[in-house]
């Protein structure tokens, strides 16, 4: 495998964990005000992504810079045409960052109230215009040979990334529901079992949708390799709405993890070994080979990376096996 | 409006709001750490309760530090295309690793730190903690050295119309970089201490409870805040022989010198015609710039003219020189800010360790007016390093205004602007009343 190509596969790995690890925790967010009116129900609620969420965000801080690292071109021509919907992501990023850290530090009702939807409003607005990045990812943009977004915003937001953004949305609130399902205690558990079937639902058929319109208008699952990822993909969908009904808690939560998984890598066997399509004429499409570093700076991070990725996982996975336990109401932070 | 100004504008101002709250999240970190260290060596009470109380400042201010920190990383992509396709060989693997070795340290362990207390034992309590202060300093070496490849670029070649690696220790351990790390590191810790002594200053004067709490506090970031600045100074010493050795032309911005002088006169006012190329007062004194930059009081400092016509014969026609009055008035601030904290440590560490002694008000007034003197230095710091270093955005390869994204339109960079600048304002102002509302508070 050439350089390029394994640092492709390291950028779809990074995304693909920021994806199911921060996926949880924004659908936590968005369900947040739903779940409960009651402070020490929010409070557990927020609880039970306190500890992890910080460390989730870092795989999209570090997706960002390992883009510009390994793909500068990539980097730079992906966020400068999509400028108002990553302007929009850090808007949520920054509302949903700072509500969780300051909604305990004043005992204060209203205080709450007004942060809580902040996170929930910040949870959706970043979790919404990241599945506009996905579908944009896919469907391509008018990039001119000299890289420069060359369309306005009806190139942007397309019946297809809309789609592609709610299916995110939904997919993100099942993961973030069975993740409080594993980690909740007490009556608040009650209103989320209630609601579960609900957004299952909806996911499911966000998912199909989104699988559908792909393969109509883009041409996806025209290769072995994303047939199976779908057919996974789906598959592991069916297998989370079962385990739920089973109530096999734990099980729930893999399933959409992986689903989240398959979905992410599906994107990027359609998309390899371009990176970037443009809409305007093929042979402007950014790719793997024409958009990546010099040999010599991809082997420098190989070097860092293989050091440094299973040490941090190690460590991260360590975090969560401190904060395995199920939150319950007496803890206070 | 100019999509490149409001681009400008926009880094600038994301760039001072991050930096208003990370030096404290630094330091704090580094408070809290040695605190409970100490508890967990000694097991006395105060010492936790210490940990606790400094250490709500510290979420604070973490809070802040991160989420203007992500907007500073994806704005290279947004508002920089062509800075970063021209330099993303050499200036990404820096950041790429911050990432790694640095972000995930921090934010990892805090989480673990901050909701882990039931389950981790006192031992794990502490390494958390130290593993998250490790992290913040981490991160400070890797982006500072991404950002001296924009001060002296080193360790590369041009090829394919940009940038590329070809020696990585070279950008890692960059000279400039290395100064410039322990720099702003160590004004991270004295702009803490100096936070420190504020809320101390303010509890003796209202006389609060707790007086042996503040008391110890005071001690120890009167101690820290010494040895800190004292390192900032000699660092910053180093620094300025550096620059006038790379970057002549900050320098003598910063000194605002026009022709070369070889009598090393120091100016402390001047008043600056910038488009005449020329001073209208200097007030100078001899010597002192020679002592400052060479260690001796022979020396030459080149001035902006004859810098400037070097300048056009290595790389065209246009005018190089960076906007003078900013950058030497930022510089005799920040001297100046240096200089006042100081004389107040040293005052504070002639009086509070000889015990018995009680401060005047006015000197616990000073105290807590003397909490924005840090930040001051640190704001101007930046802007001697930032502002002095254009037109240039890479020393010497890339021009500010070849950096920025190409077709971006004014009406989504204004909005954009106003958008961060909007909720940076909001959010520093909740910031602002949850950290009073604590000093208030007390332990």
């Amino acid at each position: 495998m050439d350089l390029p190509t394994f640092w492709f596969i390291i950028v779809a790995w990074l995304l693909a964990g920021f994806f199911f690890l921060e996926g949880f925790d924004y659908g936590v967010g968005m369900l947040l005000p739903f779940l409960s009116k009651e402070e020490a129900q929010r409070r557990m609620i927020i609880s039970s992504i306190g500890g992890v969420w910080d460390g989730n965000e870092v795989w999209m801080v570090s997706a960002g810079a390992v883009l510009f690292a390994s793909f500068p071109s990539w980097y730079a021509t992906l966020f400068s045409s999509l400028y108002i919907v990553f302007t929009l992501i850090l808007c949520g990023l920054i509302l949903r960052g700072i509500g969780i850290k300051f909604r305990n530090l004043r005992e204060d009702h209203r205080w709450r109230a007004v942060w809580d939807w902040l996170i929930c409003t910040g949870s959706f607005t970043a979790a919404f215009f990241w599945g506009v990045v996905v579908g944009d990812l896919l469907q391509g943009l008018p990039i001119t040979d000299q890289q420069v977004f060359a369309g306005g915003i009806r190139d942007i937001f397309t019946p297809f990334s809309l789609t592609a953004a709610l299916a995110v949305v939904s997919l993100f609130l099942l993961h973030g529901a069975v993740y409080l399902n594993i980690k909740l205690s007490g009556d608040v558990l009650g209103k989320l079992k209630r609601l579960l079937p609900i957004i299952f639902l909806v996911a499911l058929l966000m998912a199909a949708v989104f699988l559908l319109l792909g393969y109509l208008r883009l041409g996806m699952l025209c290769s072995p390799a994303e047939l199976i990822l779908a057919g996974l993909a789906v598959a592991a969908l069916i297998a989370c709405g079962i385990s739920i009904l089973r109530k096999a808690d734990l099980t729930a939560f893999w399933a959409s993890g992986t689903v989240i998984l398959l979905i992410v890598s599906l994107v990027f066997t359609f998309l390899y070994p371009r990176v970037l399509i443009s809409t305007l004429d093929p042979r402007w499409t950014l790719t793997v080979q024409n958009a990546s570093s010099s040999p010599y700076s991809l082997k420098v991070m190989s070097v860092v990376a293989i050091f440094f990725i299973p040490t941090t996982l190690l460590y991260q996975a360590w975090t969560y096996w401190v904060l395995r336990k199920r939150v319950e109401h007496s803890d206070r932070y | 409006m100019d999509p490149l100004v409001l681009s400008r504008w926009q880094f600038a101002i994301t760039t001072s709001y991050h930096f208003l709250f990370v030096p404290l999240s630094v330091g704090l970190g580094l408070l809290v750490a040695i605190m409970e260290t100490l508890y967990m060596n000694r097991r006395r009470e105060i010492y936790r309760r210490m940990a606790v109380y400094w250490g709500h400042f510290f979420l604070i201010s973490v809070a802040m530090g991160v989420v203007t920190g992500i907007v500073l990383e994806f704005q290279f992509g947004l508002n920089w295309a062509r800075f970063s396709r021209y330099v993303g060989d050499v200036f990404g693997p820096p950041l790429a690793i911050e990432s790694w070795a640095a972000f995930f340290l921090e934010s990892v362990f805090i989480g673990v730190w901050l909701y882990g207390r039931k389950a981790l034992s006192i031992r794990m309590q502490v390494f958390s903690i130290w593993m998250v202060t490790l992290g913040a300093m981490l991160s400070a070496f890797w982006i500072i050295s991404a950002n001296a490849f924009m001060q002296e670029p080193a360790g590369y070649v041009l090829r394919n119309n940009r940038v590329e690696l070809v020696n990585f220790l070279a950008v890692a351990l960059n000279h400039k970089a290395l100064y410039m790390c322990g720099h702003t590191i160590l004004a991270c810790i004295v702009t803490t201490s100096f936070f420190v002594l504020g809320v101390c200053a303010w509890h003796f004067l209202r006389n609060t409870a707790e007086q042996d709490f503040f008391r110890r506090s005071m001690k120890l970031a009167i101690l820290t805040g010494l040895v800190s600045l004292l390192g900032v100074i000699v660092l910053g010493h180093f620094m300025a022989r550096d620059m006038a050795q790379h970057q002549p032309m900050k320098l003598a911005a910063a000194e605002a010198i026009w022709e070369t002088r070889t009598d090393g006169r120091e100016s402390l006012f001047a008043v600056i015609d910038e488009p005449a190329r020329r001073n209208k007062v200097d007030i100078t004194v001899p010597w002192l710039l020679n002592v400052m930059v060479f260690d001796s009081l022979q020396g030459t400092i080149k001035g902006m003219k004859p810098l400037q016509e070097e300048q056009v014969v290595l790389s065209g026609p246009g005018n190089y020189i960076p906007p003078v009055t900013l950058t030497y008035w930022s510089f005799r601030l920040m001297i100046f800010s240096g200089i006042t904290m100081l004389l107040l440590l040293l005052v504070l560490a002639v009086t509070v360790f000889r015990r018995k002694i009680v401060l005047p008000r006015w000197f616990q007034w000073a105290l807590i007016a003397a909490v924005m003197l840090p930040h001051i230095a640190n704001i101007t710091g930046w802007i001697v390093t930032e502002v002095g270093r254009q037109p240039w955005a890479v020393y010497g390869l890339l021009l500010t205004s070849a950096g920025s994204t190409a077709g971006l339109a004014a009406a989504t960079a204004l909005s954009s602007l106003i958008l961060f600048t909007l909720i940076y304002t909001v959010l520093a102002f909740i910031a602002a009343s949850l950290i009073i509302r604590q000093i208030k508070k007390g332990p």
